[in-house]
């Protein structure tokens, strides 16, 4: 090896060797350091320095005695703190693609349909129209939420194929939600978790368009 | 000499507490808070709460800001939980979000790092501090806040180049930079205090 390249090598391998102590430099690297140290005085005695300056660093004793754990305060806090949701969080980028790909579809068949004649479907964009479309939502009540204060949430949403998917506290619905973007969607959803009574509200699917019999 | 890096820190050290069955525990503890567990909190909360205060002080020399943020943190895991990808070990995510906190509430109340002995820390064990220790201690606080960061992040957390990279938010090569000068600045406040030859790598080796 020349000079210059024996000097390249010592440079890059000084670079490394904090991570050759701390003992985190992958196989290939770690075998290439030690067979520099091998040869480089200089370098033995940076890893040494390093050694104690690691030692001196993690050991080091004057971190005063650890507090009490506050528990209970993180506890409180996190009452306050709405956790958000990651199934809700899929779910809006499934009904963001599902969204995606019917826009695409009438995108498609606007070319083929003729002028003054209706539409040969009735498509999720075209509901659009009207800021609505059906969603099928999970809806999770408080353990002592009555029947009657579901019904008359239901009822309130105009909650159709309702069905009981957890003792009586889960229910699955379709709902028309008057939202055609996912921040709508999202104020929707939010809107109804705010109500007596209610835990949580999940977005389980967009409900796909039926083919127009007409 | 042999040519071996040192052997592995003790089990209270962050860096040596990752193995790869606990992360797979803490992974599905990080699972269970996602989900709104709250039980699965509390043993996490258990589980770094002793680190995550060492580490927020080691950084900010503060025992009021240290005791506040470990909760703080805390609450962003609980509410973060389920954004984590997995692309970087547990410890290595929570101590990014106690890193970043730390550094926020250090920028916001611009903190001047004192050196060890000081008055506010009254629960500093200094019996047992040895010289190097000291030496050491006072020798980082002669650093720009960024070299010291990164051989705090590469001592104590034992993280590897690309893990400080991500957590300091730079390049690669800026992190190696910055560890090589921190280590030459050391190595000349240590020369500069008389510390002993073997700290200064003057130990005649050979």
């Amino acid at each position: 090896m020349n000079d210059v390249k024996q000097s390249r090598e010592h440079e890059e391998i000084d670079l490394l060797l904090p991570w050759y102590v701390n003992g985190t430099l992958q196989a290939d690297e770690r075998e290439r350091v030690a067979a520099h140290l091998e040869s480089c005085r200089e370098c033995r005695a940076s890893v040494a320095l390093l050694s104690d300056l690691q030692t001196a660093v993690a050991t080091n004793k004057t971190t005063p005695m650890v507090p009490r754990p506050r528990i209970d305060d993180l506890l409180d806090l996190v009452k306050t703190r709405k956790q958000p949701s990651r199934i809700k969080a899929i779910n809006y980028l499934v009904a963001a693609a599902v969204v995606l790909a019917m826009t695409a579809t009438l995108m498609v068949m606007l070319p083929q349909q003729r002028a003054g004649e209706p539409a040969q479907f009735e498509t999720a964009t075209s509901g659009q129209r009207t800021g609505a479309m059906d969603y099928v939502l999970d809806i999770r009540f408080a353990p002592d939420a009555t029947e009657s204060a579901r019904q008359s949430l239901f009822q309130d949403i105009g909650a159709r194929e309702i069905s009981n998917r957890d003792n009586g506290q889960s229910f699955r619905v379709v709902v028309q939600v008057p939202a055609n973007s996912l921040q709508a969607l999202s104020r929707y959803t939010d809107s109804l978790e705010a109500r007596p009574k209610v835990e949580s509200v999940e977005v389980i699917a967009l409900q796909l368009p039926m083919k127009s019999d007409q | 000499m042999e040519n071996q890096p040192p052997a592995a820190q003790d089990m209270t050290q962050p860096s040596n507490m990752d193995t790869g069955s606990n992360n797979e525990e803490q992974l599905q503890l990080l699972e269970r808070v996602a989900d709104g567990d709250k039980h699965a909190l509390t043993q996490l909360y258990l589980q770094y709460h002793a680190r995550l205060f060492k580490f927020v002080f080691r950084l900010t020399r503060s025992y009021t800001i240290a005791d506040e943020l470990v909760n703080d943190v805390m609450l962003v895991v609980w509410e973060k939980a389920g954004s984590f990808r997995g692309e970087s070990r547990v410890s290595t995510w929570i101590f990014g979000i106690a890193y970043r906190q730390a550094m926020r509430r250090v920028t916001r109340k611009g903190i001047d790092f004192a050196p060890m002995n000081d008055a506010s820390d009254p629960n500093a064990n200094q019996e047992n501090v040895t010289e190097i220790e000291n030496w050491v201690e006072k020798g980082l606080h002669t650093l720009p806040e960024s070299q010291r960061m990164t051989v705090i992040l590469v001592f104590y957390l034992g993280l590897t180049y690309e893990e400080t990279a991500a957590m300091t938010e730079c390049p690669v090569n800026t992190v190696k930079t910055r560890m090589f000068h921190a280590r030459r600045k050391l190595k000349e406040y240590l020369a500069a205090s008389a510390v002993p030859a073997k700290m200064t790598g003057e130990s005649g080796n050979e």
